[in-house]
Order: C-alpha cells, then structure tokens, then sequence
C-alpha cells in the first residue's frame, strides 16, 4: 500500500538532507508548519496552524521537499523510521518464514498506524488506507475478517432518542446487547449503559440505584437508563484539548480513539456520566467480536482512550435501530429522525410529556424521557 | 391390575403431548443482530388501518396467522362451539395451557374475542368479525390510550429500522392476550460499578 514511503533507510534520507541543504531550525516551533508560524522565542508556544490539527494538512507544508514531493513532518518521520523498524523486527526473530513475514507487517503497520492523522482531517485515500491497515491488523492480531466502515451523515438527519419510564422494567438486555454490539472490553466489564432504580415519586437521580441486581420489576420502583445524550451543546466536546472528539452533523457525538491523549478531561465534564476510560487493553474474545465495525463507533479501542455510546453509529447510518432499542423487550425505546415530522420520536415528542435529565445545565441532549 | 394402571398413565402422556399449545407464546426477545430475521418479519406484515396516524403515514403490523403453529383453527373446530365451553381447565381436553387472566372471569369469556361461529376469525364486542392479523383492533376496543400510541410511535416496537417502511409489532408478539401480565425476572447483566 505504502511500500514506497518506507523503502528509504535512514542513511538515504541523510543524504538527501546534506545534498539539499535543508535548514531544520526552520520548524523549531514543533508545529510542522512552516509558512504561518514565526520563530519568535515569545510565540512558540502560541503558534497558529491553519490546520487545526497540528501542521497535518498536506496542503498546508508544501515547502518541506525531503523526497521531492510534498509531505510533512509526520509522514516524514513515519517514512524514515519505518523501514529501520521493520527491518529490526525481521532481525530480532527467529521464526518460521510465513511468520516472520506476518511479524515485519504488523509491525510495519502499527508504525503507520502511529503516525497517521485525525480523522476529521484526513482525506478520503488516508481514510480508505488507514482503514485497510485496521482490518489487516485485526486479521493477524486475532484472525478476524472485521469490515471497517467510513460511513458519512446521511443528508436531513439528526438523531433523537425517547425513553419511557412507565414501560422500562430494568431487565438489562440493553446492557446485554450493547455490551455484544460495540466490542465492550469483557475484563472491565464496561457498559454504556447504566439502569437507574428509582423510587416512585422521587426524580433525584442522585438517589437511585445502578447497582440493583435482583428480580425485576421491584415493587414501588420505576427505571431510568442512561447513556450518552449525544447533546446538542457538547461540554465534552468543548473540554478536549487535542480535538480527539466532535459533534457529527447528524448529531452524534464521536471520539477518534487513536487521537485520543487520554486526559479523560470529557469524562471530568460531562453531566451524564457517560463516558468511559479504558484502564486496560479492551479483551474481546475472538469469537464474540462484531465484525460489522465503524472508524467512530465500535471497532477495538486501545488501553488510554475514552470511548462511549454512539447511538450504535455503524447500524444508525444504515438506517437500523441502535441495538438497545433492537433488543429491549418492553418497547420502551424509542428512536428515529428528528427531522423527519413522520417519525415515531417526533410523535412522541409532540403527543407525550417529556422531559430531559439536568436541563437547565444547557447541554440540549438529544434524549428525552416519557410516560405512558 | 396394574398393567391396566399402565395403559391408562400412557393414554395420558399422549394425551398431555397432543395438548401442546396451539397458539404461540408471546415470541421471544429479538436477537440483538438479527436483520435477516427482522427483513423476514417485515416481509409478513398487514397494513394498519383506522388510526388518525394514518394521516401522516401508511404503516404496518406484523402478521400473525403465520405465527401460529396450527393454523386454520377450522381444521380441528369445524363445527359452531357451544356458549358454555370450559372457562375451567380441569374440564378441558385441549388448550390446557391457557389460563384466563385478562379480566374477571365474569366479564370476559372466550367467546369475548373469539368467534365461535368461525374460529379462524375473532369478533368485536359489536360482533363484527376480524381476522387474528388485525388482532390490534381486538386490543383497541378496551385499550385506545394504548393503541393510539402504539399507532403513534409511543407504545411498542418497530422492526427492522427507523428508516423505510414502517412494521411495528402486533400487539400479541409482546402480550399474551390470555394472561397480560408481565412476569418478573432477573436482569440480564451485573452491573458494572457506577460512578457516585
């Protein structure tokens, strides 16, 4: 795929380097970028990129000319070390041919991996290569054939989910399906999802239970799920100091797990609680990976990344319900188009009482709860 | 003496066998990944008719003669069923699993939903006959809060997705139009330890 970036060994680039007299302090400011930034001791630190993402733009560095042709500082170093890597790896085993080869691929391709961009920014082919490289991963880690989608906004769509509260009855299949859907790390236990019982009449979430583990329905107790609202006015969103997470124009709210620094800053910030932190590497036993995977949604997470609920993005953009709302069995969640007049979510909004948890923070999630 | 003992315990397992139910169970949960199994559904389905949701768009409930797994009824009840047919299940050859437990036994009868000139049909409180497909017009007769929000969005479920054709659930794929009552149980996961 990008045999010729990584043919070059270290020594050739040097070569180059000495021939063409390039002169590195140009890019002392760390940016990667050299035509918008000075290199003024007072603004180092508050150097301005056209690209928000860190000189990543490839328009944007066109002077840097190691190779002949356009590249930037990232792609540069991937391209240099690359092949030295690779050539280690080989070196350092002393296995059979076939896994030798596997081995210097997968090495060769974590490397890239490394030094690829934010998705937002990438380009259709860096989209379509980092995605290819995903999948061969996946098949030499685990030998799984997963199929990683790019899939972009529909046009006119912006999502909104309901909850009833008379009808939930806390039997957690949504966990159970949410758990299977998006690849849940099974050693932490982590779910998107979390079921509050409640004591009728009181609205305190506060003093609800999420720990429950008995027969359900409870007398004198009503439930409350939650999970990510996909707000309207993300203050998770807002909190990120790298831009590893945004709003989508459907209105799903997304993390780019390998931009991610993990700060867990968005989890500090968000009101729901609904963001999650991986302590470990996620453990999904081979057999019960979903191979139906999307870029933003709920293909395999790395240790120090915050992940969190999608609206299940690779079914929604299909046009499919999220899987919680597949799998409930009492028909308490109701999903679709917020644009769309015709939708069960807009009747539901139009004909039920509704209210939002922790409204008049002003965060607008796009989840309303309501009762029969 | 006891051969004959032996004779009579096997007429009655085979007796208990063939008293299998004949109307199906309320279906179980939906598997979390099932589209080809959700696109089958929805290919079995029956336009929803008389509702003022219609006016914003045509949808459909799923079928529910196929559901039933020993349907035409007629086949066994070919001749008109007498008024007084057993409420009580000692009585009662066949369908000994049902156990009545919708309303009183006072106010509601069999013959309350079943047409016992035709059963392959049901009937409406004002006789009117109706098909077991259109099973929801049964339900709304009592239940109209319910059916308008089923009809609506509200109540129950929508299979396959929230884009194209709108099939949502008949009513008796979730209740059991005998004993309605939701049972309780244990949920299906532990949970994970949430955040105070």
């Amino acid at each position: 795929m990008s045999e010729k970036k990584t043919k070059f060994t270290l020594a050739d680039l040097f070569k180059r380097c000495q021939t063409q007299k390039i002169d590195t302090s140009k890019s002392s400011c760390g940016c990667g970028s050299e035509t918008n930034c000075s290199t003024n001791a007072d603004s180092q630190n508050s150097c301005e990129c056209k690209s928000n993402n860190h000189g990543l733009d490839e328009n944007d560095v066109a002077s840097n000319t190691l190779l002949n042709k356009p590249m930037n500082r990232r792609t540069a170093i991937a391209s240099m070390i690359g092949g030295t890597v690779a050539g280690t790896a080989v070196a350092s085993t002393g296995l059979s041919l076939l896994s030798t080869e596997e081995k210097r691929e997968k090495t060769l391709l974590k490397w890239q991996e490394y030094f690829k961009g934010n998705f937002q920014v990438m380009t259709d082919k860096e989209k379509a290569e980092t995605i290819h490289r995903l999948e061969r991963l996946a098949k030499i880690e685990k030998n799984v054939d997963v199929k990683i989608k790019g899939t972009q906004a529909q046009p006119n769509t912006l999502y909104g989910y309901a909850f009833n509260i008379s009808k939930c009855k806390g039997y957690r299949n949504c966990v159970d399906a949410c758990i299977k859907e998006n690849n849940l790390d099974r050693k932490s236990n982590m779910q998107y999802i979390r079921i509050f019982e409640m004591e009728n009449g009181k609205m305190d979430l506060e003093s609800g239970n999420a720990e429950y583990y008995h027969e359900v329905p409870a007398d004198g107790h009503f439930y409350m799920g939650t999970q990510c609202f996909q707000c309207a006015n993300p203050p998770c969103v807002e909190v990120c100091p790298v831009g590893a997470t945004w709003q989508e124009p459907d209105g799903i709210v997304v993390v780019d797990y390998d931009w991610c620094i993990g700060c867990r800053y968005c989890e500090a910030a968000c009101p729901y609680w609904a963001r999650r932190f991986n302590w470990n590497t996620p453990e999904v036993p081979a057999k019960e990976v979903n191979k139906n995977q999307h870029y933003l949604g709920n293909r395999e997470k790395k240790k120090g990344c915050v992940e969190k609920c999608t609206f299940c993005i690779q079914r929604t953009r299909e046009g499919r319900l999220p899987a919680c709302a597949e799998a409930c069995p009492t028909g308490a969640r109701v999903f679709g188009n917020l644009l769309d007049p015709n939708s069960e979510i807009r009747y539901v909004l139009e004909h039920k009482k509704v209210f939002r948890l922790k409204e008049d923070l002003g965060c607008e999630p796009k989840f309303w709860y309501f009762m029969d | 003496m006891t051969i004959l003992f032996w004779i009579l315990a096997f007429c009655q397992g085979c007796k208990q066998k063939t008293a299998e139910s004949t109307v199906t169970a309320p279906s179980k949960t939906l598997e979390f990944d099932s589209l080809e199994l959700n696109q089958l559904k929805t290919e079995k389905r029956v336009l929803v008719k008389g509702f003022e949701s219609n006016h914003r768009n045509e949808f459909f409930a799923s079928e529910r003669e196929s559901e039933i797994t020993q349907f035409p009824c007629s086949s066994c009840h070919d001749s008109v069923l007498k008024k007084s047919y057993g409420i009580d299940t000692e009585k009662r050859s066949m369908h000994v699993d049902i156990n009545l437990k919708h309303a009183k036994n006072s106010v509601m009868h069999c013959d309350t939903c079943h047409n016992f000139n035709d059963m392959d049909t049901l009937t409406l409180i004002n006789k009117k006959p109706v098909s077991i497909n259109e099973g929801y017009r049964m339900c709304a007769q009592c239940h109209f809060q319910q059916a308008n929000d089923w009809a609506g969005g509200a109540h129950g479920k929508r299979l396959a997705g929230w884009q194209g054709k709108r099939v949502i659930m008949n009513c008796t794929e979730c209740h059991n139009p005998h004993a309605p009552a939701i049972k309780s149980r244990w949920p299906m996961r532990y949970p994970s330890i949430p955040r105070k």
